[in-house]
């Protein structure tokens, strides 16, 4: 069994938004990166694998494990990092530390304080005291240090600048250097994953807009430049979404063989960043601007 | 070994991994036995995925250049000079190609062309 | 779960140091000036239940300001555990409060600051403890739905209600059948202590285990956010 993560058809109603039937599966040995933009549905669908939301419909497994009815085991084996602090403020590193390893069977005090000096966290230091970086490191050491075979982050780089999401980035790669270890890591950061990660599932308006390798993702999308006298009514529909200005349209196509055989040599191909994927695609409905 | 990607070029990733490995085993520098480092290690040091570099090594084990050893990593294939023999030649094939190309611009015959061979080759004897 | 126990001995370490100093020595100034006679019973009932009630909505309160529930739901807990720590942290408050009472009544005496207090006998470890158990059965369910902050409004409402439904019972009784209801409380008060005792256990330990049905309950299904 490689499956580490699965998710099926997993919905979950609130008044004013619906995460519908999203599925998607992870793999051991390999790093997800799940993006989409605020309000997609990212910390929801990652708060239905951890069970703090209780799902409408639909399947989770981790490890194999339904998150439910193992809900004990699948948590002794995850790790994870969410972008908001949840300690104890008026607490000590080394106090907040001895609440929670207990609860851990495999907890492992050596990686712990080896963690802790590699990123200089002072075990005596109190909570509030921490910079929002030594907070977020300090929620990494504690996912970090038992063991975990699955390491979930939510938005864990947001509000911190590059040299330390440069950082986090190289644990991550490190951690799946065990091919049996995964990463599941939400953001709307797509630049870090540009480099690392090897399957992107995109999520938008609580619905799947693709769950992908990286590669194939980068190998089929493609941005087409050219001038606005190419495009007409039908040919706008071959773009996932369209920028124009009074020089020439941007758009973004998700099979660039086709936009080859369209579009030929009268138009630039560019490589698209994961940015630019996730743009065209939010805005692609309500795309283009007018020509002036 | 060296490896240096481009992120800008048109080339896909993986294909530019593997044909500078194929060159380098070509070329020699890289000799049978020697040890690839793993998938993981090298996605690590190039900071990419591991799916690319996964690939690369499938395209180089599929073309005869590299063998995988469950368990204990990928090495240079041994006994492959009948393959690079051959992939040379077709490289000297494309230089001749790109050397006929230029002669044809330039306006100069084929006569003309082997004399100039003759020559070099001379030369390159002494 | 006996690990969010000391939880929630911990995060209150501060505040518990200002509590179980201050509030005995008011209570015992407070009450040995206005009453007279043995003032024991009502010494210990007080202090255990009015300290128990700070201690619990401390903790809770704590919990909602860190939004710590997303931290310890994530930990391998199972949420029953999490609210069976929460009544078994009822008892060890009990027995924090008490024992601040006898030592501030210890101190008192020792000091011969005043008439001797009498240390507690049964009858009052039954009364502080019975105190104690109504305040959380009343604080939990409410804490579990919706959170610190309305609760410690809502609180007061069940306190009371806990106490005037009986006394609204007997008023029924009493409007439907004259005679009965008071019958009925002289042959309860006239029977043995331990009748009476047993009979209240029993009484209170029911409204606990209701409490406790309703929370785990509530809490199973919540959605944290």
């Amino acid at each position: 069994m490689n499956e580490i993560l699965e998710v099926r058809n997993l919905s979950k109603h609130y008044p004013g938004f619906s995460l519908k039937n999203i599925s998607f599966t992870l793999e051991k040995g390999y790093i997800m990166g799940f993006i989409g933009p605020n309000g997609a549905g990212k910390t929801t669908t990652i708060k239905l694998i951890m069970n703090l939301l209780r799902r409408d419909s639909g399947e989770i497994k981790v490890f194999g494990l339904d998150n439910i009815k193992n809900e004990l085991e699948v948590k002794e084996r995850v790790g994870f990092v969410y972008d908001d602090n949840h300690f104890y403020n008026e607490l000590t590193v080394q106090e907040m530390k001895k609440i929670i390893a207990p609860f851990y069977s495999r907890w492992d005090e050596g990686v712990f304080n080896d963690y802790l000096d590699r990123f200089e966290l002072s075990p005596r230091k109190k909570i509030k005291d921490l910079s929002k970086g030594m907070k977020m490191k300090f929620s990494l050491v504690i996912a970090l240090s038992h063991h975990a075979e699955l390491l979930i982050l939510d938005e864990p780089t947001s509000g911190l600048d590059p040299i330390f999401r440069s950082e986090l980035l190289d644990i991550l790669v490190d951690i799946i250097q065990d091919e049996n270890k995964s990463v599941f890591l939400s953001t709307h950061l797509t630049t870090d994953l540009d480099k690392i990660a090897d399957y992107i599932t995109f999520i938008n308006q609580g619905e799947l807009v693709f769950c992908e390798s990286k590669d194939e993702i980068m190998e089929r999308y493609a941005l087409v430049k050219g001038g606005n006298e190419l495009l007409d009514e039908e040919l706008k529909k071959e773009f996932v979404g369209i920028k124009q200005s009074s020089y020439g349209f941007t758009g973004l196509t998700s099979d660039i063989h086709r936009a080859r055989q369209v579009f030929g040599s009268s138009v630039l191909f560019e490589k698209a960043t994961l940015e630019d994927i996730m743009l065209y695609t939010v805005r692609g409905e309500s795309h283009v601007q007018p020509v002036n | 070994m060296k490896i240096i990607i481009s992120g800008a070029s048109q080339e896909p990733l993986y294909e530019q991994i593997a044909n500078q490995i194929k060159n380098q085993i070509i070329l020699g520098e890289l000799k049978p036995g020697d040890a690839l480092p793993s998938i993981r290690k090298l996605a690590k040091e190039l900071q990419i995925s591991v799916i690319t570099t996964k690939r690369a090594y499938d395209e180089l084990e599929k073309d005869g250049f590299i063998e995988t050893v469950g368990g204990k990593g990928s090495f240079v294939s041994a006994d492959n000079k009948e393959l690079f023999r051959e992939k040379r030649l077709r490289m000297l094939e494309e230089k001749l190609s790109e050397i006929i190309a230029e002669s044809r611009y330039l306006g100069i015959s084929v006569e003309e062309l082997k004399e100039m061979i003759d020559l070099l080759y001379k030369e390159g004897e002494i | 779960m006996f690990n969010l126990l000391i939880k929630d001995l911990l995060i209150q370490k501060k505040t518990m140091g200002y509590l179980l100093f201050y509030i005995p020595i008011l209570l015992l100034v407070f009450i040995s000036t206005s009453m007279e006679g043995d003032i024991a019973v009502v010494l210990y009932t007080t202090c255990t239940c009015f300290i128990a009630y700070l201690l619990i909505a401390g903790a809770c309160s704590y919990d909602e300001q860190n939004r710590s529930e997303v931290l310890l739901n994530s930990l391998p807990i199972r949420r029953k555990d999490i609210v069976f720590a929460k009544y078994l942290s009822i008892f060890v408050y009990a027995v924090i409060g008490l024992t601040a009472g006898i030592v501030i009544a210890l101190i008192y005496n020792v000091l011969g600051l005043g008439e001797a207090v009498r240390y507690p006998a049964v009858k009052d470890l039954f009364g502080a403890l019975c105190g104690a158990f109504i305040i959380g059965a009343a604080y939990y369910p409410l804490y579990f739905k919706f959170g610190s902050i309305k609760t410690r409004l809502l609180h007061v409402i069940v306190i009371m209600a806990i106490f005037l439904i009986p006394a609204g019972l007997v008023w029924l009784l009493e409007k439907y059948s004259q005679g009965t209801a008071v019958n009925l409380l002289t042959q309860i008060l006239n029977s043995p202590d331990w009748l009476q005792a047993v009979g209240s256990g029993v009484v209170i330990m029911t409204i606990l285990l209701l409490s406790l049905a309703g929370s785990l309950r509530i809490y199973e299904n919540k959605d944290i956010s």
